[in-house]
């Protein structure tokens, strides 16, 4: 197998699992509830464009959007056997990482269009449609001259978040005089030129291996806690982390409760609180949620985002129960398999009718007059709980032996 | 009787890998579980689990089947795999009250039973900590402390000296000889014979899939007419093994 061989193998590997996690992102409840917020937001957004006076903050927004949009993201593909595998053929690997930096392009080409189509309305107020033009124009530029410099970077002694910090700042900056000073744009090309040979001059003689599969293995996890605010994700590294301030909160049973019929709720709370991403997840859609509530201020379209939201988190709770249910301990242990159900019934209910409360308190604050409407959301939160967790007890049973 | 194995026959699919396996472990018993790498030890000890389940045969754990009640049969064993199996968001002491959970245990009981087993294990202080981060060695001494703060009647361990270094090899084997006066019985697979030979009160020999040889070191070099030989030599005989070499 050749270097070419090798990238299109990885490449269709990874083409099939975003296809197969596609899937699951993009079912019709996402899509729906995608039409109505974008569609309202956009809505809003125009409306906000045509009543707004020029500033000179819409462009340092607009510049700070955008380069957010043309941020580097870099896959090599590699895997951990690489290192050791591929180590002699390290000088026949140009076709393949030539591949993998097309691959990287094109992947982040949809967040970097959106982000640019946004940026361009925002920056609308202030320029005119060939200012504009040029801006876009600098914005790809910049797009494309991040991504190789960012991969040469990981061959150096620099680390990730010093490299992504210095190309923000400098895309920022050049951005935004651009804006002002459309004459400046020539200059860009010339600045990241500038930018390539300083980080070439101070890469490793050799290719880092460790490094570049380090970076790739961040950076699927990335991708995969990502997927895993819509479906379950299997072997995700670091998944768990230990938060001693919330440790407060978790429930320590004494005496009659120190039994088989509740160690499995001992241990969802525990898996919930310590999960590395979940509790973080479900506190961003609350704060997105309520954002939202607030930027549209349209009472039934706070009810869908809020719907959707709990929707959202139920999901994200049921990766526990099936974390949990496929382990060996629970086959091991004398306890009955119906424990872990019940156990995980008790557990899903209270918290997720204590955060539908919470959106629902946030609802209530919003539209003030509608306060009756957000009653929806906790019952909303109680069947839509009862529904999934049915699914995933059935889906157990079914590969139970 | 507290394990007894009756013709057993089984494996992960319609093909078997153990065939007609039948041995026993008596009340206040070290067995090794002796056999080459794929030699069906570890299917063995799935079909005992209860992982598997045998195409034909019987097995009885202090006299009662797995069919029959499987919570009480499973109260009766401790297992300790060969790679330790962690819960990642718990810490050592939330392993040790889950496990006291799971067989009955009250929680001043569990910490009393895990006190001498942590210091053993040179594992006090570290209660608070999450055993994923620690080193390989030190995980396997939680799954024993998890096990032995069980007490049952039988403990199923699965290649026990991996990993431990041998100031733990030998807090291991005073514990099982300690649990063994106190007439719990071991079933234990290995490839360490020189160790085994140690310890072991008798030794089941597997050898693709089927039991070549049972009995105690003394029984078994009887059957061979070799009076002097190690159990190295005696497995090497049984196994035919040195045709190979």
């Amino acid at each position: 197998m050749n270097s070419k061989q090798l990238f299109n193998t990885r490449l269709k590997e990874d083409i099939g699992l975003r296809a197969y996690y596609s899937k699951y992102i993009f079912n019709s409840h996402f899509l729906l509830f995608l039409t109505i917020t974008i569609g309202v937001f956009i809505y809003s957004l125009v409306g906000f464009i045509q009543d707004a006076e020029p500033s000179i903050w819409y462009l340092l927004i607009g510049s700070i959007v955008l380069s957010l949009s043309v941020m580097p993201s870099y896959r090599s593909l590699l895997k951990e056997a690489d290192g050791l595998f591929l180590l002699p053929y390290e000088s026949h690997m140009k076709t393949y990482f030539q591949g993998t930096l097309r691959y990287s392009l094109a992947l982040n080409v949809v967040l970097m269009v959106l982000g640019v189509a946004l940026s361009a309305l925002l920056i609308s107020i202030n320029l005119s449609l060939s200012h504009i033009i040029i801006v876009v124009l600098a914005a790809l530029v910049i797009y494309v001259f991040h991504l190789i410099i960012y991969r040469v970077a990981i061959n150096s002694k620099w680390n990730h978040w010093s490299v992504i910090g210095l190309l923000f700042v400098t895309s920022v900056v050049t951005l935004f005089l651009t804006m002002m000073f459309p004459w400046l744009a020539p200059l860009i090309p010339v600045a990241l030129i500038g930018l390539y040979i300083f980080f070439s001059k101070q890469v490793h003689t050799n290719l880092n291996w460790f490094r570049y599969i380090n970076h790739e293995k961040d950076a699927r996890n990335r991708y995969f806690r990502v997927v895993s605010m819509f479906a379950n994700v299997a072997h995700m590294d670091g998944q768990y982390k230990r938060r001693r301030y919330l440790d407060k909160l978790l429930p320590n049973f004494k005496k009659d409760k120190f039994n088989k019929e509740n160690m499995y709720e001992y241990l969802f709370y525990r898996s919930f609180m310590r999960d590395n991403d979940l509790p973080m997840i479900i506190l961003r859609l609350i704060i997105i949620a309520a954002i939202i509530m607030i930027w549209l201020n349209i009472w039934w379209v706070s009810i869908v985002i809020g719907v959707f939201v709990i929707y959202l988190i139920v999901l994200q709770m049921n990766q526990i129960y099936s974390q949990q249910a496929y382990l060996l301990w629970p086959k091991i242990w004398p306890v009955k398999r119906s424990y872990i159900q019940e156990s995980y019934i008790r557990y899903s209910n209270k918290l997720v009718v204590v955060l539908s409360l919470i959106i629902a308190v946030v609802f209530i604050l919003v539209h003030l007059e509608q306060f009756y409407m957000a009653a929806i959301l906790p019952i909303w939160g109680y069947l839509i709980n009862r529904v999934l967790s049915k699914g995933i007890y059935k889906k157990e049973s079914m590969l139970s032996d | 009787m507290v394990l007894k194995l009756n013709n057993v026959t089984g494996g992960y699919s319609k093909t078997p890998i153990i065939h007609d396996v039948t041995f026993e472990v008596k009340r206040s018993q070290i067995t090794g579980l002796v056999g080459l790498n794929g030699a069906g030890k570890s299917t063995t000890i799935k079909h005992i689990l209860g992982l598997l389940t045998p195409h034909s045969g019987e097995i009885e754990v202090s006299d009662r089947k797995i069919q029959e009640d499987v919570e009480l049969y499973r109260k009766n064993i401790a297992y300790i795999p060969e790679t330790p199996i962690l819960y990642e968001e718990l810490t050592l002491k939330e392993h040790i009250f889950m496990t006291a959970m799971a067989y009955g245990i009250t929680e001043g009981e569990a910490l009393n039973r895990a006190k001498p087993l942590l210091k053993t294990f040179r594992l006090d202080g570290k209660l608070d900590m999450f055993p994923t981060h620690f080193s390989k060695g030190m995980k396997q001494k939680v799954m024993l402390i998890c096990a032995f703060m069980v007490e049952p009647d039988l403990y199923i361990i699965d290649e026990p000296f991996l990993g431990l270094d041998p100031l733990g090899i030998e807090s291991l084997i005073q514990l099982l000889i300690k649990e063994r006066n106190a007439g719990r019985s071991v079933l234990m697979s290995t490839h360490i014979l020189a160790t085994a030979e140690r310890y072991c009160d008798k030794y089941t020999i597997i050898h693709e899939g089927k039991i070549v040889g049972d009995g105690t070191l003394e029984d078994l070099r009887k059957q061979l007419n070799m009076p002097d030989a190690t159990l190295d030599e005696l497995y090497i005989e049984i196994t035919g093994s040195h045709q190979y070499e």
